[in-house]
């Protein structure tokens, strides 16, 4: 990428629709390792006035147990 | 290098079980969610005992920007018996105002305990970025993590 397609962001998300005043878009995040790998786990929220939350979806820890036959 | 798959922290498990009796309360509301980036090198849940030791001595999210190292108080801690054999470990969302920060996942700890004995560690499985934002981490609907303990 050259200096210029930096500089107009080519390759970032769009953020024409966010000119507008209290716009917010949410951009999903896509697990990107272990069994959830694919899933979204959360989302990046763009807010027009370029702050950018995080919310992360957490996955739960579940410990199960099983009985060994004789 | 790279934060570790879920889980609990085995020896942190045994010293509550053993002639040790680490007296880990999970009802507590002195617990400490600590965030760390994927730079995370060697943990190894089966071995590692706590905050601030060994591989969960460096590559915490840096203090400053919304982040005070040693991490955010997990409130509203629950440790019930739900349903069955299933007991749930269970806290309030925590999340980080005016965040400019990157963390891949977190690990839970003991803060009132001498050792700043380790809980658990959650990965997030990927990168996730705020920016003058709010950092949120909205537990499972199943809790952070739970035990069956009747199969």
């Amino acid at each position: 990428m050259n200096d210029f397609q930096a500089r107009i962001g080519v390759g970032q998300p769009s953020r024409a629709f966010l000119a507008r005043q209290g716009t917010s878009r949410r951009r999903p995040v896509v697990v990107e390792e272990g069994r959830r790998a694919g899933k979204v786990g959360g989302f990046h929220t763009d807010h027009w006035d370029g702050r950018v939350d995080a919310t992360v979806l957490a996955p739960a820890v579940n410990v199960t147990t099983t009985t060994q036959e004789a | 290098m790279a934060f570790p798959s879920s889980g609990l922290f085995v020896p942190t498990f045994v010293d509550v079980l053993d002639t040790t009796q680490l007296a880990l309360d999970l009802d507590l509301e002195t617990h400490r969610v600590a965030l760390f980036t994927n730079s995370v090198t060697g943990a190894d849940l089966t071995t590692d005992t706590a905050y601030g030791v060994g591989a969960w001595a460096s590559n915490e999210v840096a203090n400053g920007s919304g982040y005070t190292t040693g991490g955010a108080a997990l409130t509203g801690t629950t440790w019930q018996h739900v349903s069955g054999g299933t007991v749930r470990f269970d806290a309030t969302d925590s999340s980080w105002t005016t965040a400019s920060f990157t963390a891949r996942g977190c690990l839970i700890y003991a803060d009132a305990l001498a050792g700043n004995n380790a809980i658990c560690a959650i990965t997030f499985g990927a990168d996730y970025t705020a920016t003058s934002g709010t950092f949120s981490v909205v537990w499972n609907a199943s809790g952070i993590f739970t035990v069956d303990f009747v199969p």
